[in-house]
Order: C-alpha cells, then structure tokens, then sequence
C-alpha cells in the first residue's frame, strides 16, 4: 500500500529535497498573495466608492503586464537566483513603504496598492516558474510540475485562511509584515534552491528565452484570425473574461453598499469577507477538480466542459438582474472562480489540442498579453458606463448568453480542426496525455482504427494509449491479428485503454513471430495488475520457451520499477542459450544486467561489450548507459571507430549525457588515440549543448588533423543552432578565423603553379586538390563567421556566393561589406571578388609574408603539410615528372603510416630512379 | 597493382562522381580492386542482381542485350554505375573482348564508405540533382 502511495508521487530518486523546497516556495508565493489579495478591495473601498474601482482595472490593464515585461527584460544581465532576491527584497520594501503611508490621506495610494498587488502576484509567480525551469529538465518538468501546481493550490488556501479565520487578530500591519517574512523565506528557498540547478543553468541566457518573443502584433492576429478554431477560442476567453470583471466589481458594489455605514470596521470586514471567500471558492474549486471534472470532461465531453463558466456565470447573473444584494453577487464571482480553475481548464485544454507547439504557445502569448488587458479595459469601460448592479447584470447576461453560444460553435469548430489535424498526424503525441479524455475525439480516435492505411492506423493506435476506459474494443482485437506486426504491437499497447482484461488474447501474442509484439504482450501481462507485476515477470523469466523468456527480460528493463529482484541467474541463464536464438537471448541478458548492482553488473556488460554479434554489443550499451555506468563510458566510446557500432555509440554517449562531456574532451585532446575515433567526438559533443561541450570544441579548434579541425567547427556550428549562446565570445574564434584565412592565402599560393591549362592529369589532380582546399578553408570560415555574426546571414551569404547566379553573389558580398568588421574585411572580400589570383598572391605576401612559389618549392611546402592527400597528389606529380632534385624527400615518405601517402612514395621513388 | 592515387584517375572519369572532390574519390578508391579477366569472361548476364561498377583500366568490355551488342566500353570507360543505387536486375551482360583489367567498387563497401564519409552523398545528390534538372528541361522542351 505504501508503496503504491509512493509510486503516485512523481519525484524520483535525488529530486525529493530539491522539490520538496519547491513546493515550499510555490506554497509560500500563494499564501503571501492571497494574504495581501483581499486587502487589494478592502483597502480601495476604504478610501474610496467603488464606482473609481474601473480606473483601478484600466490602470492595472496598462501597467501589471508591462512592469512585468520590463522587469524580465532589463534583469537578463542578473542570475535568476540574483533576479528572485532583488524582487524579494523590492517588495519588503515597498511593503514597508505602504505599512507606513497607508494611514495618511494620499488620494493615489488605493489605485498605487491595487496595481501593486496585481503586478506583484504576477512576478512573483512568473519568477518561481523561472527558477523551475533552471532546475528541472523537460522530463523531469513533466512528472513533477503537477506536484508543484498542488502546492500552488493548498498554499493559496492557506493563503486565504489568514484574511478569512484570523482578521480579528491579526492587523494591516500584522499582516503586511508576515507577507514581509514570507519574502524573506521566499529568499532563503530560492538560495537553496539554486544549488539544485542544472549545469547549463550557469549558462548566460539559458531558460530566459521563453521571455522573448519575437511575434509581432499583426502576425499574432492574422494567426488568429486566419482560423474559426482559434478566433472562437480568442472570443471565448475575453468574453467570459469581461463577464468574470463585471462580476467581481459588482461584488465589490455590493460590499460597499453594504459596510458603507460601519466606518473602521468596513476595512476589517471587507478584507475578512473576500479572504473567506478565496478560502471557500479554493477548496471547492479543488474539490470539483478532484471529483467532478474528470466525469464531465470523459462522459459529457468537451462542449459540455467548456459551457459550465459561462453558464454558471449566466444563471448567476440573472439572480443579480432580478435580486441585486451582496449574496447573487458573491455567487456569479464564486460559480466563476470555481469553475474557471477546474472545468473550464480541463475543457480549455483541451482545446488546444488540435493546435501544433508552435501555434499553441502563439496562442497563448496572445491571450496572456492582448487578450487578458483587452477584457480588463472593456469591461471597465461597461461598468463606468452603467454603473450599477442591475445594469451591469444585463451586460453580463450579455456576455454570458453569446458565450454560451460561442462554446456550441467552438464544440463544432475543435471537431473539425481535430479530424483535419489528425488526418495530417500533426497532433503533439508528447502533449497527449494531458489531453485525450474527450468523447468526441474518442469516438474519431476510434474509428480511424478501420482505416485502410496502416500510418493512420498506428497515428490513432498511439492517440489512443494515452485514454482510459474507451469503449473500442470491437475495432481494437481485430487489429491484434493485424498483418502488420508494427500494427499489432501498438494494438496491444493500446489494450489498457479498454475498460477489462484482456490478459489471454496478450497471452497468445507471446508466441507472436514478431519479437516486438511478444514485448509489448508480456508488458501488458505483467502492468495489468500491478500488484502481481513481478510475479508474473518471474513467471514468464522462468518460462520454458526461449523467446518469452527474451521479451520478459526486455519487458523487466521497461519496468524498472516492477519490484522484481534481480540476480545473476536469470543474466546468465539468457547468456548460455545457444542456437537461432542465442544473439536475442544474450541482447535480453545485457538489459538485464544492466538491472544488477553496480559490481556486478559492470563486469557482464564489459563481457558483452566484447561480444561477436553488433546487436549484443549495441544492446549492452544502451543498457550501460540506461543504468549510468560510467565505467563503461570509455568502452562505449572505442566503439565509434566501429562503422556498425558507431550509431548505437552515439545513442548510447547521448543518454549519458553531460556527465561524460569531460571524458569526451579528454578522448578529443589525446593525440594518442586514434585519429578515426577523435574524429568522432566532436558529433557527440555537438548534441550535449552546454558550455562545457563549447569549451572543449574550442579549445580543439586550433586540432592538426583537417578534418578533425573542420569537424570541430561543424559541431560548433550545430552548437550554436541548437543555444545561441553558445559558444561563448572568445578570442580563439577570431584567431582561428585569421589562422583559417591565412591558410586559404597559402593554399592560393601553392595552387598558382599548378594553375596551367596545358597540365598533365597528375598535375591537374594536384591543382584540383588544392582547388578543393583552397573551398574547404573557406566553408570553415564561413562556418566560424557563423559563430560570431548570425549563423542564417552567414549560412546565406555563403550559399549565394557558391550558387551560380551573378546578381545574388553580388549582393552577399555587398551584405558581407556592410556586416564584417574591418579587420576582417580587409582579410575576406578580397577572397570573394578580386578575379585575379596574382593581385591576391602578392596580398598574400604583403599580410602574410607568403611568397609566390615555384613549382618545385610549391612541392616542398605541401610535403611539409599535414594534409595527407595533398601530399599523396604531390608525391604522384614528383613521381609523374620525374623530379629527381626531390627523390630524397621522396624517400623521407616510404615509411609513412598513412597507406595511401607511402605507397605514392614508394611509386614516385620507383618512377625517379 | 595501382596506387590509389591512379584509382582516383580513372574514378575522376566516371560521371556519377563528377563532383566528388578528389580526396573523397581517394577512399573509394581505397576499396576499388583491380581484376584481370580473360577474353570472353562474362563479367554478369542481364537479369543478374547488381553488385557493383566497374572501370576499365585496359582492354575493352562488350556490353549485350540479348544477342546485340549495344556498346562497348574501352580504358577509362565505366559501366554497371547504376548497381550503386538500384536493386534491380541488371539491363545487359557484360562480356570482356580482350585480355582486360579492370577496377570493381563493391556496392556494399561502397556505401560503408559513404557512412564514413558522409559528405561524398552531397557530391553525389548534386550530380544526380543536375542530372534530373536537365532531364526536366529536355522533357519540357520536347513536343
């Protein structure tokens, strides 16, 4: 029982202190606002009528999003842990600041203290997600931001306790400075917290960029409105928006109207009357999510889910039409609150759905920044222009009957634009879970499992997993007969979304000719019911037939959380089977020893690593890193060199992650591996995008080898496609750029000899050569101008000049002009539009002191070079003229380690003599 | 035997592999081996599953279909290029004419090579590219 208690909280090994202080700030952030929430009317109408209340709305409207923007946007410069601190103790004292003049009679101080809080409340949340951020990765953000989002809920509960229960005895002041401690606290978490960061979080610029947006306002409303879908989503959200703040300034009428003749007290028992109120709204407001939400959304659907705010709204709103008093009024805001943060947010999000990642976070910067300020504006202006209950109760009928009508069209609107994005499969399957619950798009999932083809029906199969108790299984059992074992694997993945057990038809699938679907069978056998799962994985361990056997060990390295002990016996059962199976059986075996303890376990994946079949040998890998053995991260390495190995390699490298980076470099930097296995850190490291990756690239930039060197600057290059902030500005980009420069110079004066149409075919493929090098040095410097001006110019400006059409090269080498700093210029345009090589030669020897060649001294040089083929090309021409004056540097190659420059040496010795 | 520089010679004539830059051409070079035939060796029959190309370094090669010859590929001349790419069954039987040497790129080496060395694909995507652009044209010009 415990521990299925414990597997229902997300947090995994390690991350229990670091959440554990993250609940405590979200907690503490909600319990601070919602203390000083009630004091934001309560103070107001102390001081003044609530019919000024609408000017509080416009100003909050101009000012709380835009102070926030401004807030994030001026401190970039500062750490986030720097950035909370700094707010934090900004509002202590500004807190202070309002402790003390909020006796005196300062005619702006209620519309200064309503802003305040508002923008208050947003930063201080918005800053907490900003830290998440920094510490939890995508995954990890996906487990537990769940958990986190609880502690939001019950520290916004408690928050409201405070006003509600204890505003007989605790003050103003009292309260202003427990939200001062709270602050403090909120300090003291975040430096704590702020240990826990991920090591790219050190990183400039890293996490912030979800701050910055680039849309513009025209194309965030051509968005929109280019789509009935989204538009009706946009008129959805302001109407009910507009409707919730005519409701609560009505409320705010009724209190004034109400406590207008009880003087000192009225402050007291407006702020005790809105925190009871929170208090309430939030427990039902979680309680309808806990009990009620799910019912609606699973059986009554998304049309259903979306129409309860405003209809709630609406019923409510005719209570204040016909009897306008402080309890119909308390009532439309209550059924608005409740509703707006358990239903209507399921059905909302659902929504969403059919939208793509890009559009849906287009969406909803748009309604954060547009929509949110519109409503709040137009719904001051309709309470200014009625100015009483009644009234204002007739435009929120309004309001509330069109959006009730909107919701009747966007039910139609989210079936249309899901059945077309579903026929595109552009629906995010990694947002899915979140998402499929909805009968509608159930009922769609459902039936696209009879279509003819097999992509469709794998799409739907894999939208259909992530739902629960789908009433399909007419359409889903056929499919576990599928001919298409892909089909019926993904069938039998889908089986938990039926209400049942289906534990035989799983059963019969474990003798499958495909090893994939006796996986995804033996899965399903041992989750069905959880608390059998390890004896029915030691069951099908100790089964008789081999290929069960294989998929029960795979399936126990998908399950590690299954309980199931294991032991060597089970490793060295698998290893020893012998015979058509023997390479699946050892495979399964490698996932299985990854499961041992770390000494064990070690020693058998080291064993299967020297394996004879790749697929063992890749098995075991993937399985050593899986479980994080870094004892084996040397091993895994030495098989890049290994054609067959080096994709496995990687994937295997990759899943270990930044802790290797280090080991990595130190591979890249020893000249005392081979260059075959150097040559391939550089993509390994271009995928782990953190600064330590960059500095070791660059830290190669300056590598020997020409191809190891262009390899660097190419995973630099993904780098910084991946992070713009990467790599950082250093010195060494420009030096290698002028070193990179230099040698295109060199090569120039080394082709010029060769450069003659009359050549022999060994001269020509010399003067090729050098052609071919003279382009490599310049995609490298492209490549790091890449590094140091915007990758996209750089990349086409480069395209332009290699492309064939005179007008476009022209006008790259114009922008080149324009963008390049001087020194610079001077070095590369000359390159890319002076026609004649003899102007550059003597630019090569004025800048550089390279001097103009002779054929012969050209030879000489190349030989003295690193680059094998040049110097393979060199040897041949040596050889083909006969060039006896070089015979003995000739014979200072016969003994080269690389084959194809000795045996040219060898050749061309021959040919001389 | 040939160095691999003079491989790189007789590959640089192929046309598939026009714009593959001489030191890319060295590692396919690198696993090009040289045969010597007899006169009337038949190198493959039509409909035989393709394996490889072939460069002719001396000698001559009659290529046939059925019993017409429809060419004849001398030193430097290539043949059977497209088996890089296609699974499907040779066009024609090649038959030596002449005592022959020949150099042969095994398929599947060759596109272990290519994993290697993936930039030589670009090289090729781009003839093949130019290649169907031209076929483009001539399909639009012709009535």
């Amino acid at each position: 029982m415990r521990k299925r208690l414990l597997d229902l909280v997300p947090v995994r090994s390690g991350e229990g202190h670091v959440t554990s202080l993250m609940f405590l700030y979200i907690f503490s952030t909600l319990t601070f606002y919602y203390i000083l929430k009630p004091m934001r009317s309560s103070f107001f109408l102390k001081n003044l009528p609530s019919t000024k209340l609408p000017f509080a709305y416009i100003l909050t409207a101009i000012f709380a999003g835009t102070l926030t923007t401004l807030v994030f946007k001026y401190s970039r410069r500062l750490s986030v842990v720097s950035l909370l601190t700094a707010t934090n103790l900004v509002i202590v004292g500004t807190l202070f600041y309002f402790r003390s003049v909020m006796g005196r009679p300062i005619w702006y101080l209620p519309y200064v203290w309503f802003v305040y809080l508002q923008i208050v409340s947003v930063l201080q949340v918005a800053q907490f997600w900003l830290l998440a951020g920094y510490i939890y990765d995508n995954r990890q953000a996906k487990r537990i931001y769940g958990l986190l989002g609880a502690g939001a809920i019950a520290g916004s509960i408690a928050g409201s306790f405070v006003p509600a229960f204890l505003s007989k005895t605790l003050s103003t002041d009292m309260k202003l400075l427990i939200a001062a401690g709270i602050c403090f606290v909120l300090i003291a978490l975040a430096q704590i917290a702020w240990r826990y960061r991920r090591p790219e979080a050190d990183e400039p610029g890293a996490g912030r960029k979800q701050e910055e947006s680039q849309d513009r306002l025209v194309d965030l409303l051509r968005l929109v409105f280019g789509s009935r879908h989204l538009a009706l989503m946009v008129l959805l959200v302001c109407l009910t928006l507009i409707a919730s703040q005519i409701a609560e300034w009505q409320v705010n009428n009724a209190l004034d109207r109400s406590y207008r003749d009880l003087g000192q007290d009225k402050e007291n028992l407006i702020d005790q009357f809105w925190g009871r109120f929170y208090f309430w709204t939030n427990i039902l407001g979680i309680t309808l999510q806990l009990t009620v939400t799910g019912f609606v959304v699973s059986r009554l659907g998304i049309g259903a889910a979306i129409v309860f705010l405003p209809g709630g709204l609406l019923l409510a709103s005719i209570g204040v039409f016909l009897a306008p008093s402080l309890s119909t009024t308390a009532l439309a805001l209550g059924s608005n609150n409740v509703f707006r943060y358990s239903i209507n947010r399921a059905g909302f999000e659902l929504l969403y759905l059919p939208l793509s990642p890009a559009v849906r976070k287009k969406l909803k910067l748009f309604v954060d920044v547009f929509v949110d300020r519109l409503g709040r504006a137009i719904a001051a202006l309709v309470i200014l222009t009625f100015n009483n209950l009644r009234s204002t109760s007739a435009a929120a009928i309004l309001l509330t009957v069109t959006s009730v009508g909107v919701c009747l069209a966007l039910r139609k609107a989210y079936v249309n634009a899901f059945r077309e994005q579903l026929a595109r499969r552009e629906v995010d399957l990694a947002e899915i879970q979140r998402y499929v619950t909805d009968p509608q798009s159930l009922r769609l999932l459902v039936d696209a499992l009879d279509s003819p083809h097999e992509r469709q029906i794998l799409y739907s199969l894999r939208l259909l997993q992530s739902a629960r108790r789908v009433d399909g299984a007419g359409k889903l059992l056929p499919l576990l007969k599928h001919a298409s074992p892909h089909v019926r694997e993904q069938a039998v993945r889908t089986l938990p979304a039926l209400p049942g057990n289906y534990g035989q038809a799983a059963e019969e699938l474990l003798k499958d000719p495909s090893e994939l679907v006796r996986q995804a069978a033996a899965e399903y056998i041992c989750s069905v019911d959880p608390a059998q799962t390890a004896d029915r994985l030691r069951g099908l361990l100790d089964h008789k037939e081999i290929d069960v056997r294989v998929a029960a060990a795979r399936c126990v390295a998908s399950l590690p959380s299954a309980g199931l002990q294991m032991t060597q016996d089970y490793v060295r059962g698998l290893l020893s089977v012998q015979g058509p199976a023997a390479v699946q059986a050892r495979t399964a075996g490698a996932h299985l020893a990854a499961l041992l303890p770390a000494r064990e376990s070690v020693g058998l994946l080291r064993e299967l690593l020297g394996d004879l079949a790749p697929e063992v040998v890749a098995g075991a890998m993937r399985a050593g890193a899986r479980a994080g053995q870094l004892d084996l991260v040397f091993d895994v390495v030495q098989k890049l060199s290994e054609r067959r190995l080096r994709g496995d390699a990687r994937d295997a490298l990759l899943t270990y992650g930044q802790r290797i980076t280090g080991s990595l470099g130190d591979i890249l930097a020893d000249t005392g591996h081979s260059l075959k296995l150097r040559r391939e850190i550089p993509w390994v490291l271009a995928r782990i995008p953190t600064l330590r990756s960059a500095d070791i690239l660059l830290d190669n930039l300056g590598a020997q080898d020409p191809l190891l060197r262009y390899r660097v600057v190419k995973a630099l290059n993904r780098l910084h496609e991946t992070k713009h902030e990467l790599p950082p500005a250093r010195p060494v980009i420009a030096e290698r750029i002028y070193s990179e420069t230099r040698a295109y110079y060199e090569a120039l004066a080394l082709w010029q000899p060769f450069a003659d149409k009359r050549n022999s075919a060994s001269a020509h493929l010399l003067e090729s050569a050098l052609r071919e090098k003279m382009d490599q040095d310049l995609e490298i410097i492209f490549r790091l101008l890449g590094l140091q001006y915007r990758q996209k110019d750089i990349y086409f400006a480069y395209s332009a000049l290699k492309g064939s059409r005179s007008d476009r090269r022209a006008a790259a080498i114009e922008f080149l002009d324009n963008l390049l700093q001087k020194n610079l210029k001077s070095l590369i345009l000359p390159l890319l539009e002076e026609p004649s090589a003899e102007r550059l030669i003597d630019m090569a020897s004025r800048i550089f002191g390279i001097p103009p060649y002779t054929r012969e001294e050209a030879l000489r040089k190349i030989l003295e070079r690193p680059d094998v083929w040049l110097k393979a090309c060199a040897l041949h021409e040596i050889g083909d003229e006969r060039i006896t004056a070089l015979s003995d540097l000739c014979r200072t190659f016969s003994g080269a380690t690389d084959l194809v420059v000795r045996e040219t040496a060898e050749w061309a010795l021959k040919r001389v003599a | 035997m040939l160095t691999i520089v003079e491989k790189v010679l007789l590959l640089q004539n192929i046309e598939l592999f026009s714009l593959v830059t001489s030191e890319q051409l060295s590692f396919l070079a690198a696993i090009a081996g040289e045969i010597e035939v007899a006169p009337s060796h038949i190198l493959y029959r039509e409909n035989d599953v393709p394996d490889g190309l072939y460069v002719v370094i001396s000698g001559a090669v009659a290529m046939r279909r059925g019993d017409h010859q429809i060419d004849r590929v001398g030193p430097n001349g290539s043949f059977g290029v497209w088996a890089l790419f296609d699974d499907e069954p040779r066009l024609t039987t090649a038959e030596t004419l002449e005592p022959s040497r020949l150099l042969f790129v095994q398929r599947d080496e060759f596109y272990e090579v290519l994993s290697d060395h993936v930039d030589i694909v670009s090289g090729l995507f781009k003839q093949l590219v130019g290649r169907l652009r031209r076929l483009a044209t001539v399909a639009e010009t012709t009535p």
